[in-house]
């Protein structure tokens, strides 16, 4: 149990805290996540997005009896469940038990289908929510939502559209991780600028240059109702997962 | 692609079975007193009826469009063909109705196919009224060709033109409800996701 600081009331609450399923990352986000909330994981290409997104769904619920849904909009099943399979976080057998489902595939799969069934991001919502409802699933993850924000052309129809996905998953009591790519040079936290604004918290990937390296960093930019670890820390991918080291801090070698 | 050259093979089939057996026209074509002492089927078996075998080639030859045209705009074929059929039905009924006349021949259904490959056409950013005003421009041009020249076989040329005309429109209408019915049937139930994985699955054994 972990108490909540209610922002509103100024009241603390005490309430159970939905684990991410990486020890560091729980200690700079006050314990965990509150359930039913929207947390944008933004970061560049191959920074650990979907690493963080396996630990969450496999690793995150045990102990429990929750069950976890990974909607995937880019990428076909076996080589998501293959490469993290690799750094030890075990989809497989999630499956297998029945705890995880999968759903989704490849880009070029979901837009061919789309076309061909007249479908627009709306159905992919509405799909979404049958299968959260079916298998009474309580964490999600969209793997990235860069396909839905991409299909409305209107920056207004992207809002809507993902407000309407926020609020879906919020109203069902699911504790959503939404990936989002962003350019490993652009100072943009989200592709279209506004996922950020509609979310309820925003962790944030970084590969910082330090001397001839990259490094990779982590921080908490937004997390509504809840005490959070403002600096970048610094992660690594290893052969056992994803670990943050939240007692570090990094060195912004270029002012970011 | 297999599944439109299935229908294709299947049409094609039944309108040369048909046109082979003896007496089709007196059997299967829309006959205003025949429908109406109690043959609904007609509405349905006129479209598989030819006058000639010019009729029938020139309707092979349509029938082959509507499916290259499935192909180019990614419809389901199944669908297609579908409402390839309902609009013939739906076309032929203001035209018994109001014309009294015996109407034979897949051509009200062709064009039926063309109005739905119009109203479709839009997805890939094509103006459907500029596609249907083309067709219209090409059903009509016979039939102005004849007024211009004089001759008195412009009103029977214009009557075949107000069944394609008719086939047209009634296929536009088939699509937008065809459309309106799917979205409220399919709304929960496009199965988008569902769909993509049955596919990544069965390719990967």
């Amino acid at each position: 149990m972990v108490d909540v600081l209610d922002n509103e009331s100024g009241v603390i609450n005490r309430g159970v805290r939905m684990s991410s399923g990486i020890t560091g990352l729980d200690k700079m986000i006050s314990g965990g996540f509150i359930p039913g909330r929207n947390i944008l994981i933004t970061g560049p290409s191959g920074s650990g997005k979907t690493t963080i997104a396996g630990h969450f769904l496999v690793d995150g619920p045990k102990g429990t009896d929750e069950c976890s849904l990974y909607v995937s909009l880019e990428e076909q099943k076996n080589k998501i469940f293959s490469d993290l399979g690799t750094i030890g976080i075990d989809l497989i057998s999630a499956e297998k038990s029945g705890t995880l489902h999968f759903v989704g595939g490849p880009i070029a799969n979901i837009t061919n289908y789309m076309r061909k069934l007249d479908a627009n991001a709306e159905h992919i919502i509405l799909e979404i929510e049958d299968i959260i409802r079916k298998k009474k699933i309580k964490r999600v993850v969209i793997d990235s939502i860069n396909l839905l924000t991409m299909i409305p052309k209107m920056l207004e129809e992207k809002r809507e559209m993902l407000a309407k996905l926020c609020n879906m998953l919020s109203s069902l009591g699911c504790t959503s991780l939404l990936l989002s790519e962003t350019r490993d040079e652009d100072r943009r936290i989200s592709e279209f600028g506004i996922e950020e604004y509609i979310v309820d918290g925003v962790v944030v990937l970084y590969h910082l240059k330090q001397g001839t390296r990259f490094v990779p960093g982590i921080a908490i930019r937004k997390l509504r109702g809840s005490s959070h670890d403002h600096d970048i820390r610094p992660y690594d991918i290893t052969a056992h997962g994803l670990i943050v080291y939240p007692e570090e801090v990094m060195f912004m070698g270029d002012g970011r | 692609m297999k599944k439109i050259i299935s229908w294709l093979i299947g049409l094609i089939g039944v309108y040369v079975f048909v046109f082979m057996l003896p007496d089709h026209i007196s059997r299967f074509a829309l006959i205003y007193e025949k429908v109406f002492a109690g043959e609904y089927v007609r509405f349905f078996t006129y479209q598989f009826t030819h006058l000639n075998l010019q009729h029938l080639v020139e309707n092979i030859f349509g029938i082959l469009i509507i499916g290259l045209l499935t192909l180019e705009l990614r419809f389901e074929p199944d669908n297609m063909f579908m409402a390839y059929l309902v609009t013939g039905i739906i076309a032929a009924l203001p035209l018994w109705f109001f014309l009294h006349s015996t109407i034979l021949g897949a051509s009200t259904a062709i064009y039926g196919g063309y109005g739905i490959s119009s109203a479709g056409s839009n997805k890939f950013g094509v103006n459907r009224l500029v596609v249907v005003l083309f067709i219209c421009g090409i059903i009509f041009l016979k039939p102005i060709y004849l007024i211009i020249q004089g001759s008195d076989l412009f009103i029977s040329t214009l009557l075949q033109a107000s069944y394609h005309l008719l086939g047209l429109f009634g296929g536009l209408i088939v699509y937008h409800i065809w459309s309106k019915l799917s979205a409220l049937l399919s709304r929960r139930q496009s199965k988008v996701l569902a769909r993509v994985s049955y596919d990544c699955e069965r390719v990967d054994g």
